[in-house]
């Protein structure tokens, strides 16, 4: 048993996921949720970052579980909370057919409502099984409600018959939208509405609350999951009921990131405005921001399914997870020695003169000291330098820094391209970088989003169990967790196999990843651990915005909070990092360090798939900068004889 | 329903020529929508009819020069909207119903899945009562299971006249996925109703000996979307031949009743992206046992679809289908 095979809540019954839940370190989901607060949230985050665990955590169904079915223990929580995954309503039946938009608006209104109101009806139904005592309000409960429903003749005293008046309603409506695709019949001729928008949804909570002194203190937390999945007109009508919320009534709303696709409203198209009519609560800042919760989030969540597992194991789960074993990789890279052969090609091909003095004063016993005196060297001819002089000048630096002195000339550009030398060394002589390995590095790549960290979990047992380990008594070695990683890319790109006339989003992903691993991997780049971006905001076009959303939306790019301001504009200009996932795919930093500029003009180049011919122009002028002999443009610096 | 009582017929061609023509009656109208593959053209050339109807469809995108063939031999029906009840619902006012007694065959292997499923829910709605539909087996896929069939994936919605009135608990939802090559649709489907137990129909028999094996390759593909993963003896699996609708809609019925016994399905979803054949089957399915339910059949549409997928044509089958 893999204790990582369910990845999504949605796989999870309401039992698991109460034996699974984990709670955020310090400050609680509930005290970022806080269930029964007036002013409604829209809960914003990426696909996996937990939206729907944290919703149904406060559904009624986990109500009770926690509370063991009993009554008083869910009232001493302050609400009840129903629940609606909104993909669930289907609510794509509500287009089309030439029937105008206004007719389906008011047809999903009230269909909405119906919905919604079983939902809470069946929640109410339940608490009467739970506490017999409160059936003796049914009939008076049913009775106010009834008459919400204009020309209403029924006689209902029962909460049960009630749910099937309200299933009745909604079953003429799907039935009147389906047969418009059958006969000629149009809908609004077909389906009769019987109550006003909202009154359901606000009025029966209210008459249950105000019938039933029980349950008078209680609000009604209606959560709406996938609001993504309502189209705009549909998004239209439930912002309305957000701004005209009434008590008891709460809601708390999770969307995707850009979920949320109008703040509009019907009331004259007025919009909802975050902070003064709803709280916006952005789950991925939250588990960004706090990296140090996040990581011991994580941590607990492990050790949990772990343990739910029955595998033993102990709360220092960083043990478990090898890490790149420099030393040992040095010794294989020292009988091997590629990246000194690749520099020599080098200086023969651009004709530089004492190849052989250079390389032999360059060479030395620790191999990254080696591969720094080449930077060096190939910073001398970048500046026209000397290069005899200065490898003499390495020699002594190598000598020194063997006997444990400090060389501020090796200290400084360590300090910055460590990581960047060590990953060149390990690509050059053609191992694989396992600098991303580790549980800190695995929670890095995660970037916040903790299903992609369960997917590399999910794979790493896949692994374990394909070569036999054992994850209780065997370490994880950096090719299982590699090789995990590598199948969580997959999956991972696997939502941007989309593209339309002018965008292939698969394209543009890779595209900026092998634009921004050729800069990362050149003589000099031009900064150090590269894999984040900036652009500037002036002169932002609608195309480059469509894919920037795009790429935003699925986290494939991270954007950095405030940005950077541009010297000469004082404007803003927007950052992004590279998804710690693709950044270990394609051999980028998973740190933020450095930052590339791009123009519009060059991200276009990179993103659009029809400006490929470009790209590669710019690409090679691009490099021509930082990659021996360091020419400017077409212009050959005359360095050499 | 015993659907293994409706009738069916394999004809196979040997040397280009349909085996046991004679058994096939001459048609009053015969139904087809035109694509380039080998397997629809040799149909709409060998099947005998007084009157032959051929869809012209958006999704293929053909250009008027590709036609040109076309216009003097066959009544071409040209549409540019991507309705399937755009499509069928004027032209069964005008075509079907004054003809409801006359021998109609529909060629289903060149229609796309959704109007094979509109088609016949029309015909149920407006009471005919019989119907031959054909469909041809290629000899392969063009390029295996890499073979692309659709492009541009738009949304999912049901499929006009097939959707349901669902219920408000979803506990104990089932999504039932007729699984083709096209895992990127599958996938669509999986990610629009998360909240469902996924079960997969795989063509077996296969229509070609090594189609089931890719088959496989793509279903493995969409297992992540489609948990618990896949396994071939697993219960969430409905093994069907690829090429008979009526068992395909006799296994689909079976499970359903069966799952149906151990906890009630609150809302089911149908979903046919395998062959036409089981698309039929579902269909039938739908039609005589799920309307008026919580069920619908759902489906990912797309803006467009390769015109030629196939190579050549191994035999075809016809179906009677009694309303």
């Amino acid at each position: 048993m893999n204790p990582f095979d369910v990845t999504k809540a949605v796989d999870y019954s309401d039992q698991e996921l109460f034996y699974n839940w984990v709670d955020f370190p310090k400050k609680s989901f509930q005290e970022f949720i806080r269930p029964t607060l007036e002013m409604p949230m829209i809960i914003v985050g990426s696909k996996g970052s937990g939206k729907t665990h944290i919703m149904k955590h406060f559904s009624y169904n986990m109500q009770k579980i926690r509370s063991a079915n009993t009554f008083d223990n869910i009232l001493k929580e302050g609400y009840v909370g129903v629940y609606l995954r909104c993909s669930g309503l289907n609510g794509y039946r509500f287009s089309g057919r030439n029937e105008t938009e206004e007719t389906w608006n008011s047809v999903f209104a009230y269909y909405l409502d119906l919905w919604l109101s079983q939902l809470f009806l069946d929640v109410i139904n339940n608490i009467f099984v739970i506490n017999k005592d409160l059936k003796r309000y049914e009939d008076i409960v049913c009775n106010k409600i009834l008459k919400l429903f204009s020309n209403n003749k029924e006689k209902i005293t029962d909460i049960g018959e009630l749910i099937d008046f309200l299933k009745f309603q909604q079953k003429n409506i799907d039935h009147a939208i389906n047969n418009i695709s059958l006969s000629s019949q149009d809908l609004s001729q077909s389906v009769e509405i019987l109550s006003n928008p909202g009154d359901l949804i606000f009025e029966i909570p209210n008459i249950i609350t105000s019938t039933i002194p029980e349950l008078s203190n209680i609000k009604i937390l209606f959560l709406l999951d996938e609001y993504e999945n309502f189209s705009s007109g549909q998004q239209k009508y439930f912002n309305t009921l957000i701004r005209e919320r009434r008590n008891p009534v709460c809601f708390k709303i999770g969307a995707r990131r850009y979920g949320l696709k109008t703040t509009e409203t019907l009331s004259a198209d007025e919009h909802i405005k975050a902070g003064s009519e709803y709280e916006l609560f952005d789950l991925d800042n939250i588990f960004r921001e706090n990296y140090v919760e996040y990581k011991e989030f994580l941590r607990n969540i492990c050790i949990k399914r772990i343990d739910n597992s029955q595998i033993k194991i102990s709360t220092d789960i960083t043990k478990y997870f090898n890490h790149s074993n420099v030393s040992s990789d040095f010794e294989i890279i020292k009988g091997k020695r590629l990246h000194v052969d690749k520099f020599i090609t080098k200086l023969k091909k651009y004709k530089i003169k004492g190849i052989n003095e250079i390389v032999k004063n360059i060479v030395c016993e620790n191999v990254l000291i080696e591969r720094l005196n080449i930077y060096i060297i190939y910073r001398g001819i970048k500046k026209n330098e000397n290069l005899i002089e200065i490898s003499n000048l390495l020699k002594e630096y190598s000598q020194q820094y063997a006997n444990g002195y400090d060389v501020k000339m090796y200290d400084v550009i360590l300090d910055k391209f460590k990581q960047d030398l060590l990953d060149a060394l390990y690509r050059e002589n053609g191992l694989k970088l396992t600098s991303y390995c580790g549980f800190e590095n695995l929670v890095k790549i995660s970037n916040g989003i903790p299903r992609h960290f369960l997917m590399i979990m999910k794979h790493i047992f896949r692994w374990n169990t394909f070569y036999e380990n054992d994850f209780s008594t065997d370490t994880v070695s950096t090719e299982i967790q590699l090789l995990a990683i590598k199948d969580t890319v997959l999956w991972f790109m696997e939502d941007a196999n989309k593209s339309d006339e002018n965008t292939n989003y698969r394209y543009s992903i890779e595209s900026i990843c092998n634009f921004l691993r050729e800069l990362r991997f050149s003589d000099l780049p031009p900064e150090c651990s590269i894999s984040t971006f900036e652009i500037k905001n002036v002169d932002f076009n609608l195309g480059l915005k469509k894919i920037i959303t795009f790429l935003e939306q699925y986290s494939y790019i991270i954007k950095e909070d405030y940005g950077r301001r541009d010297k000469n504009s004082n404007v803003r200009n927007d950052m992004y990092q590279i998804n710690g996932l693709l950044a270990c795919w394609w051999e980028l930093s998973i740190s933020r360090r450095g930052i590339v500029k791009f123009s519009s003009d060059q991200l276009e180049k990179i993103f659009y798939y029809n400006r490929v011919e470009e790209l590669k122009i710019m690409t090679t002028n691009e490099l021509l900068k930082y990659n021996v002999p360091f020419r400017k443009g077409n212009n050959i610096l005359e360095l050499f004889d | 329903m015993e659907y293994e009582y409706l009738y069916k017929r394999r004809f196979d061609i040997k040397n280009n020529l349909i085996s046991n023509k004679s058994l096939l009656i001459n048609y009053d109208i015969f139904i087809s929508a035109y694509n380039s593959s080998y397997r629809v053209n040799y149909l709409i050339d060998n099947i005998e009819a007084n009157e032959k109807h051929i869809f012209i469809l958006p999704e293929y995108n053909f250009e008027s020069e590709e036609l040109a063939n076309l216009e003097d031999k066959f009544n071409l029906f040209k549409f540019s909207t991507f309705d399937e009840s755009e499509v069928f619902l004027e032209y069964f006012r005008n075509h079907i119903l004054p003809n409801i007694d006359k021998n109609i065959i529909f060629d289903i292997t060149g229609f796309l899945r959704h109007h094979i499923v509109y088609f016949i829910r029309l015909c149920k709605q407006i009471g005919i009562k019989k119907v031959d539909f054909v469909y041809s087996e290629p000899i392969a896929y063009k390029n295996k299971e890499n073979t692309k069939f659709s492009r541009d994936f738009q949304y999912v919605r049901e499929i006009r006249g097939c959707g349901g009135s669902h219920s408000v608990n979803v506990s104990n939802d089932y999504l039932i996925i007729g699984s083709g090559y096209d895992y990127n649709m599958v996938l669509n489907i999986a990610k629009e109703k998360k909240k469902t137990k996924k079960v997969q129909i795989l063509g077996f028999p296969s229509l070609q000996a090594d189609m089931f094996q890719q088959n496989i390759l793509k279903a493995y593909q969409a297992e992540e979307e489609i948990y618990p993963k896949i396994e071939l003896d697993s219960k969430d699996v409905i093994l069907a031949p690829a090429n008979d609708p009526f068992v395909t809609a006799s296994l689909l019925s079976k499970f359903v009743k069966k799952a149906e016994q151990v906890n009630p399905i609150t809302n089911l979803y149908l979903c046919p992206l395998s062959t036409k054949s089981q698309t039929l089957g579902m269909a039938l399915y739908y039609i005589f046992e799920c309307i008026d339910k919580s069920v619908s059949i759902i489906f990912p549409f797309c803006s467009g679809y390769e015109k030629e997928t196939s190579e050549g044509i191994s035999r075809f089958w016809l179906y009677t289908v009694e309303f």
